[in-house]
């Protein structure tokens, strides 16, 4: 039926060798979270974030708990925000609120505070560049 | 659901009788069982069905946590897939 040093060997690698599982990733797409206006922007973002990830945390606490292996972090990533922002310029606002979001649902880190600028780079995605010092050392979850 | 429950420490009278008791109170069903003692140290390995039980994952496995209040012995119990992942495949 089953073989104990396989058994064995697994428990190994979790407790001796500290096998886990590094990091669970959501993405959830804020791009319908588009408006002129820094505020509202703002806020349909955290909306959608706190709504769509909140069973992120306790689904992998109940994967940690039932398999045994740990889950070092919980982590929701959105399109990035030089996109999303473009249209209102709140990219710090959209900051505080996806910062307020992952705190709301408890996870690690929120990725996705990032541009696109492999094929060149625009005005707005200098400005939102310009922004990224002061967002990360502002916010905790970034 | 299949789930493997490895129960190690320091080797007593009882272990055995106290762990498939609380299993046999869970409505769980024994299906195999591996038991060594090396030098006083216990190791006991056991796969059990929830399939006929109708308690959650959760509530046996904090159960099981509650077994040894002592502190000697430490029970854990997972899902019986994590081994076949990681050895067959």
């Amino acid at each position: 039926m089953f073989n104990p040093s396989d058994i064995k060997e697994t428990l190994g690698m979790v407790k001796d060798q500290k096998l886990d599982v590094r990091t669970v990733t959501m993405a959830v797409s804020i791009l319908d979270c588009v408006s002129d206006s820094p505020k509202k922007c703002a806020q349909r973002v955290y909306d959608k974030v706190a709504r769509s990830a909140r069973s992120l945390v306790p689904v992998c606490r109940d994967i940690e708990r039932e398999y045994g292996i740990p889950i070092v972090n919980k982590r929701v990533s959105v399109t990035p925000v030089a996109l999303v922002g473009a249209a209102s310029g709140g990219y710090e606002e959209i900051a505080l609120a996806l910062d307020r979001a992952g705190e709301e649902i408890g996870v690690d880190y929120v990725g996705g505070y990032s541009a696109l600028v492999q094929k060149g780079i625009t005005d707005a995605e200098s400005a939102f560049l310009g922004t990224v010092p002061h967002v990360l050392a502002s916010t905790k979850k970034l | 659901m299949k789930a493997i429950i490895t129960t190690t420490g320091r080797d007593r009278v009882g272990i055995l009788a106290a762990v498939a008791g609380y299993i046999s109170e869970m409505n769980c069903n024994v299906e195999d069982i591996s038991q060594t003692v090396m030098q006083g140290n216990f190791v006991m390995i056991m796969m059990i069905s929830l399939d006929g039980s109708s308690h959650s994952f959760e509530e046996v496995s904090e159960g099981l946590s509650r077994l040894f209040p002592q502190g000697d012995l430490t029970v854990s119990m997972q899902r019986a897939e994590i081994f076949d992942a990681m050895h067959r495949v």
